[in-house]
């Protein structure tokens, strides 16, 4: 039916609201908004039904929106909407936008949080079982999570904001729409500081080992643990020494190593906070001095260290070669070793030195260019030693730069 | 009687052969605000219709379940700009009330910085008086900052493929000009320089256009006035003023309720009449009050709720044709045969 047809349609009916809401619906579609928001309230104030109601509120307000800077009045009708039916989410979406608009941001989180909170009780598929969910301009929960993921990082400009755009990125098949929106906003907030393993990531993690269900969340910043872990298969009560250690949990290379898996090993820090924190919070040894200034033959030796160790991590900045230069490589064999380079901030001048001495010890590279960011960002090369671990082969990257998630991480289904 | 209670004069005429005809216009030209108020005439072979358009869309919660923030009836403008700004659409309407041209009627030659926030020509009748195209309507933008409003006429012409503003002539109100804000004075399409400012009791104005000053030329005697009983509120000005034979004159007026929702916010409602003067301008006939779309009535209260204008009206191959405004959001033409449209005004 054209527009005179419903029109007449009401005419012959005009106290049936659903053919009010059809004739307000064509103006809508016609783009012909002052009409269609009379209609729309006329619908609204005539019909006893609260889902026409609801429907005719957020008509309502999308109209109002088409006009541009009418905020208010369209924030009201949804208010309004949502205050009818707080259990759909199709209200709380458009809400976010419009405070998106508005800068309003601690209501936009919430009402990301109860569109979320509602779509996810009722579930997408009933929605698109009713075929309202285009027709009301809500797309779905993906939808939701983008707006979560920008008013949290509005709010605090903190690491939660970007783990959220972050995981809507690489955990979801993100609409295009999306996509491009939510790169936009990595592009320029950049990503998180840590990469975590969380055990929602168990299905697409490459290298499986025997344990790792019972892993929740990991320490390290970007995978060196499970990156040992994997390589061992699982391995339980192996040996490490972590140079350049930090906190006891956060961003830890270890404290998995230790708690789930029984590790042993000797870290040193340079920071005294850190090492009494780490003191304190960890029953391994931990060692506060500086790292280029150690005797490690006499370290190892007044630890009674094996001369084979699982895992060594030099992550000393600036320092790491200095460090480097410094271990016994001659008499003392590490299976895995995580070196910090930071090529992408110092060049690649210690990063080759380093792979030359790595290479010269029988280390060979597994991963290089470790990176946090798809498109580059550098800062460090994984070896492995072949004569103390039997690395699986497709943990070798044939890549010269590897970005973590891609590198740990199958492809989303 | 029923009809026009509770469906309306549209209802009325679809059932009698009448058609109803909705016009849009695109967004391009309109951002989806207001179109209303509509003034149809016959110009030259052509049926034109001039469309009101406002920067505003009209937020009128008629069963005050849903009203606004501010009040069931609100006119919501952009929030970064206070003034309620009316433009002139001119269109072309074809043989079937299809829109076949339409544009902002250009008035840049003559506009002035704006004294008050009401800006531009409102409520714009047009017609044709002695071969120059005419609107008329009411502009409130330059006399003061207080509001002050005078009629205006706006002559248009059609110039190189746009409808253009080249003269504006504003009228002064009869007597020493005093009043506030004169509005709604309807032209009388055979008399030239005419209007009929008030209908009951009904006075006579004349602008002369070379002296700039209005007089009164009739002023029905206070015997002859309907009283209230008959009739229970002002009439106010609708439609043009057409001749229907032997110096009677007929028209369309509107009426106004005022009222106020529970916590003391405005709210309106509109009813219309068909009134016909004899050749002495006594009020010969007028019609019961309707509406055109139907209205809500409040079950408790008996309160209807009903925006609706109508501004303009012809005469056209058998048919009589209205055009009104809905909600000052929406435009609609009433096309109800001759005969129909003669039996209502007898009978209701």
């Amino acid at each position: 039916m054209n527009l005179r047809q419903k029109l007449e349609t009401h005419i012959k009916d005009p106290k049936n609201a659903f053919k009010i809401y059809d004739l307000a619906k064509e103006y809508d579609i016609l783009e012909n908004g002052a009409m269609a928001v009379s209609l729309y309230l006329k619908a609204a104030d005539i019909s006893e039904d609260k889902n026409l109601q609801y429907k005719s509120l957020i008509g309502i307000a999308r109209c109002y929106d088409r006009q541009r800077d009418r905020n208010y009045t369209s924030e009201g009708s949804l208010l309004d909407a949502a205050a009818l039916i707080p259990e759909r989410p199709e209200a709380h979406y458009h809400l976010c936008t419009i405070y998106e608009k508005m800068k309003s941001w601690k209501r936009c989180l919430l009402h990301a949080n109860l569109g979320l909170k509602a779509a996810v009780a009722l579930g997408e598929l009933t929605f698109h079982q009713h075929g309202e969910q285009e027709e009301l301009g809500f797309l779905g929960i993906q939808d939701l999570e983008y707006y979560q993921a920008l008013a949290k990082w509005s709010i605090t400009g903190q690491q939660d904001g970007k783990q959220l755009f972050f995981n809507l990125k690489y955990k979801q098949n993100l609409k295009p729409y999306l996509l491009e929106k939510v790169e936009k906003a990595l592009g320029w907030i950049f990503y998180p500081d840590i990469i975590p393993y969380v055990e929602s990531d168990l299905d697409r993690f490459k290298y499986k080992f025997d344990g790792i269900e019972g892993i929740k969340i990991n320490h390290s910043k970007h995978f060196q643990d499970m990156f040992v872990l994997s390589a061992y298969k699982g391995k339980r009560k192996g040996s490490y020494l972590e140079i350049g250690s930090g906190g006891p949990f956060i961003h830890n290379n270890t404290a998995l190593l230790e708690t789930k898996f029984g590790w042993k090993g000797i870290s040193i820090d340079i920071d005294d906070g850190l090492c009494y924190a780490f003191g304190e919070a960890r029953n391994n040894t931990v060692i506060c001095t500086d790292a280029t200034a150690i005797d490690y033959e006499e370290l190892f030796k007044l630890h009674c260290v094996d001369p084979v160790i699982d895992y060594l991590q030099i992550d000393c900045d600036d320092y790491s070669m200095a460090v480097l230069e410094r271990l016994p490589l001659h008499k003392f064999k590490f299976g895995v070793i995580t070196f910090e380079h930071d090529s992408y901030r110092l060049g690649t001048d210690k990063k080759f030195a380093a792979k030359k001495i790595f290479e010269e010890a029988g280390y060979k590279l597994a991963v290089s260019n470790v990176g946090f960011h798809e498109v580059g960002y550098p800062y460090e090369d994984w070896y492995y030693h072949p004569d103390v671990v039997d690395i699986p082969e497709k943990m070798i990257s044939k890549k010269d730069a590897n970005f973590i998630w891609d590198y740990m991480m199958e492809p989303i289904a | 009687m029923h009809d026009l209670r509770h469906h309306g004069l549209v209802h009325y005429a679809l059932k009698r052969g009448g058609s109803i005809h909705p016009i849009t216009l695109p967004k391009e030209l309109t951002g989806e605000t207001g179109i209303m108020n509509p003034s149809i005439f016959l110009h030259e072979g052509r049926i034109l219709l001039n469309v009101r358009h406002v920067n505003y869309t009209l937020y009128h919660s008629e069963g005050k379940k849903w009203p606004h923030v501010w009040g069931p009836l609100q006119y919501i403008h952009p929030e970064n700009d206070i003034t309620l700004t009316t433009y002139n659409i001119m269109t072309e309407l074809n043989g079937d009330l299809e829109v076949i041209h339409a544009s902002r009627i250009d008035t840049s030659e003559l506009d002035t910085k704006p004294t008050w926030n009401f800006i531009g020509l409102e409520d714009g009748r047009l017609f044709n008086w002695e071969g120059r195209l005419f609107l008329c309507g009411v502009r409130r933008d330059c006399y003061d900052d207080k509001g002050k409003g005078r009629m205006e006429l706006q002559e248009i012409e059609y110039i190189d493929g746009i409808w253009k503003e080249v003269a504006r002539y504003p009228i002064p109100a009869p007597g020493d000009d005093s009043t506030y804000c004169e509005k709604n004075w309807m032209p009388i399409v055979d008399m030239p320089w005419h209007f009929v400012k008030w209908c009951n009791p009904c006075e006579v104005v004349k602008f002369d256009i070379k002296t700039n000053t209005t007089t009164t030329v009739h002023l029905t005697p206070e015997s002859n006035v309907i009283p209230r009983s008959e009739i229970s509120r002002d009439l106010r000005g609708g439609t043009q003023v057409y001749p229907i034979g032997e110096g009677r004159r007929m028209t369309l007026t509107h009426e106004v309720d005022l009222n106020k929702d529970a916590f003391g916010r405005k709210d309106g409602h509109y009813n219309h009449r068909v009134l016909i003067w004899d050749k002495d301008w006594n009020l010969e006939k007028w019609t019961s009050d309707f509406h055109f779309l139907g209205t809500q009535i409040d079950p408790t209260t008996g309160q209807e709720y009903n925006i609706e204008f109508a501004t303009g009206m012809i005469f056209h191959e058998g048919n009589v044709i209205i055009a009104f405004g809905y909600q000052d959001n929406g435009t609609f033409l009433l096309k109800i045969p001759q005969d129909v449209f003669n039996e209502f005004v007898s009978r209701c």
